[in-house]
């Protein structure tokens, strides 16, 4: 079986990419993989929070989105208020919205901890409107252009086979940044004895509980690193777009839990998957049919129903059915 | 019989009273109000369907509500400002129909409704499979999906785009025609909840593998749910284009989804006289709370708010202190103690002025406010009665009449567990999946 798949998934690349070299040609096919690259793994650092809290409390945090706001709104102001270079505002915005992530867990989750999941639903909507609008009071309703100032976004070109390649340094830091981020997180999970008692907390919560793990504080620290990892793909996002509103995380959101459908939900290596593959598909599609440019935007919603449709565990997913 | 005697009167008089408050004042910000209540309700009590008495978490409500907008604004604006859209959609009319304007309104109000409902299938069959989440998750997509496509270029010639559609006839806008379009709804969807289908959906809520034991057809009743609750939304959608003249995709963001969803959670979840009450409140605190979001000092303001959560707060340690049975001060006791007494001498130090930085003097607007309290009101509600007001009961004349009605029976209490989670505690845990696809 695994043979088999190793040989499919290979064709399906090389399918991808003689297509891609046949339509674009090399220049253009390049410059749109290496966004789609960028791109996807923004995808995937976010819907490795939505997939990590799912897999823990079996909940949606649609709030989710909105932490991705605040993480790129606090390296905003660090930025502007205490000219931080941007790497270093990306790292303290990390941690304030890893904090703020666990402290939302606290208020507004763990209270409904035995709540039945409809509660929890409404909670975290509530919690979402919440956060959007704490953010139009403090940080005011209007578009700001994200503060940061730096060399990433000057378009720079190479050549590819005589094309030139245009491009901009965070399209290659971007990829490198989240790299870096995901094999700690792997690190973090499988070889540390906090990442041991989280994973046993996901896979049994009164196990867990019975074995003296800490279930609760196992659950705020998931929600840490959940938000944390959210935060870093919103300061990459706003250096990209420059843009940042208050309901900027609304859309962002719906894509990487998407991305975590993709790959199937629970799984870190699935939601990692799902956002490269999101990234690659919004990408390629505008790429090879222009006229659905003004689309690109609400792919995800379009992939996310047929994915539901065809195969809602996802590539890696966990079974759905239901055991009495 | 008394009872149903005693709305039938209660029903006509209401409308007696909006019909001449329509005649006498129609511009009042009073009647204004009236309508507005009486049209978001006709959206909240069809996503309490789904909501409530289903179990189907729909957040998509703004996004039925655009569509069905649209189609009448479509159908019945005379569209003079159109600029930007295709010749084909500029010569919409229904004026073939008929020259009388209420029947082309309630024409096109109705086509809305249907549109909305096809599109509430398209999104729902693919996920009512699936456990809730999921549906709540495409829902939520589907709604910030279509508001999106109606502003791109592709979808500006169906919708003029930003520039939104203008002079929409405000046949309904009025408090009476509202009114009668919510006590519509309102007859409608009660005998369907009543019905054989109401109940269908409720054992669904409540275990749906027990249901499909039962041999009831969960896919086509959660189907069928979906598609009546998006097709309402689609009619409050016509109704609201009315209310307001002009829309626009901005119209329809997702706040409007919010405002609905604490009307239900709030009213009571699975109850529609208390998702009407809950419509009543919500539009009541976007009215009289308006001047918090206006330009003013912020200091005095976050020391209000700060003495507000102190009394808050004092007030449930009093109550605790008076009605436990263990009187000992403990931890939690002295934290919340602490918290409140520091929140109030900052408070009484923000509002006296004696706060030493400017930036508590400058003045500056507050606009999210209101929506910021409605979220913290639904947060609290969640934690603390998830079940709402109302919970499952309705108001009506029993609640006046016969005393006992109040008092919940085992069967009904136990009916709730879905809800309140006392079901989920037994079982144990957040790993007891309650209601999941099969």
């Amino acid at each position: 079986m695994r043979g088999r798949t190793l040989i499919n998934v290979t064709v399906l690349v090389a399918l991808f990419v003689a297509a891609g070299l046949a339509v674009l040609g090399p220049g253009l096919f390049v410059q749109n993989f290496l966004s789609a690259l960028s791109m996807g793994s923004q995808y995937a650092l976010i819907a490795t929070g939505y997939s990590m809290v799912y897999g823990i409390v079996r909940l949606i945090n649609f709030a989710h989105g909105d932490v991705f706001m605040l993480g790129a709104y606090l390296a905003h102001y660090l930025i502007l208020f205490l000219n931080m270079p941007w790497w270093a505002a990306m790292l303290v915005s990390m941690a304030a919205t890893g904090l703020i992530g666990a402290g939302i867990e606290r208020v507004a989750y763990r209270p409904l901890r035995q709540a039945p999941r409809a509660s929890l639903l409404i909670t975290a909507i509530a919690v979402s409107l919440f956060l959007e609008n704490a953010a139009n009071v403090v940080f005011g309703a209007r578009n700001q252009a994200f503060s940061a100032r730096s060399g990433l976004t000057a378009s720079r070109s190479f050549e590819v086979f005589g094309e030139p390649v245009y491009y901009q340094s965070l399209l290659f830091v971007v990829p490198l940044i989240t790299l870096v981020a995901l094999v700690g997180l792997y690190v973090f999970i499988e070889r540390s004895k906090a990442g041991a008692a989280i994973r046993a907390t996901a896979q049994d919560v009164e196990m867990a509980r019975m074995l003296g793990i800490p279930v609760d504080r196992m659950i705020a620290l998931v929600f840490f690193v959940g938000s944390a990892l959210a935060a870093a793909g919103g300061v990459m996002y706003s250096l990209q777009y420059v843009q940042i509103h208050p309901l900027m995380g609304i859309l962002p959101g719906i894509k990487a839990f998407t991305a975590a459908v993709i790959g199937g939900i629970g799984s870190i290596p699935g939601a990692v998957l799902g956002g490269l593959l999101l990234g690659l598909a919004e990408t390629f599609v505008v790429a090879f049919f222009p006229g659905l440019t003004s689309f690109q935007q609400v792919f995800a919603v379009i992939v996310l129903l047929v994915i539901l449709l065809v195969r809602p565990t996802g590539i890696v997913g966990e079974d759905l059915t239901e055991k009495v | 019989m008394r009872n149903r005697l005693l709305w039938f009167i209660s029903i006509a008089l209401i409308g007696a009273a909006l019909l001449y408050l329509e005649r006498v004042a129609g511009g009042w910000l009073l009647a204004r109000l009236l309508s507005l209540t009486a049209i978001w309700a006709v959206a909240a009590v069809a996503l309490n369907l789904t909501n409530g008495t289903a179990g189907l978490p729909n957040l998509g409500q703004h996004g039925f509500m655009l569509v069905g907008a649209y189609v009448t604004a479509l159908l019945t604006s005379p569209k003079t400002t159109a600029f930007l859209m295709a010749p084909w959609a500029q010569s919409l009319n229904l004026n073939w129909l008929s020259q009388s304007a209420v029947v082309q309104m309630t024409v096109a109000v109705l086509a809305g409704g249907l549109v909305a409902a096809l599109f509430g299938l398209a999104v729902g069959i693919p996920s009512l499979r699936l456990r809730g989440d999921y549906l709540a998750m495409v829902t939520l997509g589907f709604g910030e999906a279509i508001r999106y496509v109606s502003a791109t270029d592709q979808g500006t010639l169906l919708t003029n785009g930003g520039l939104g559609i203008r002079g929409v006839p405000a046949v309904f806008g009025g408090p009476f025609a509202a009114y009668v379009w919510l006590v519509v709804t309102l007859w409608f969807l009660t005998r369907f909840t009543q019905s054989s289908y109401g109940r269908a959906l409720k054992s669904i809520r409540e275990d749906e593998l027990a249901a499909q034991a039962m041999g009831i057809n969960i896919a086509y009743h959660k189907v069928l749910a979906f598609g009546i609750s998006a097709a309402f939304a689609g009619i409050a959608g016509g109704l609201y284009a009315s209310w307001l003249g002009t829309i626009d995709p901005n119209t329809f963001q997702i706040f409007l989804m919010t405002y609905l969803l604490v009307a239900v959670s709030v009213g009571g979840a699975g109850s529609n006289t208390g998702a009407v009450l809950g419509t009543a409140l919500v539009v009541l605190v976007r009215q009289y709370l308006q001047p918090l979001e206006q330009s003013q000092a912020p200091g005095p303001l976050i020391g209000w708010a700060a003495l507000a959560t102190a009394a808050a707060l004092f007030l449930v340690v009093a109550a605790k202190w008076r009605f436990h049975k263990a009187k000992t001060a403990n931890r939690t006791f002295w934290r919340i103690g602490v918290i409140g007494g520091l929140l109030a001498v900052a408070g009484v130090v923000l509002v006296s002025g004696a706060a030493p930085w400017p930036w508590f003097e400058e003045p500056r607007s507050f606009v999210g406010l209101r929506n910021l309290l409605l979220g913290v009101c639904l947060l609290l509600v969640m934690i603390y009665r998830p079940l709402g007001a109302l919970g499952r009961s309705e108001f009506g004349w029993g609640l006046i009449f016969d005393r006992k009605d109040k008092e919940l029976s085992d069967t009904e209490r136990s009916r709730d567990a879905w809800l309140t989670g006392e079901g989920a505690a037994k079982k144990g845990g957040p790993e007891d999946v309650s209601h999941g696809g099969a």
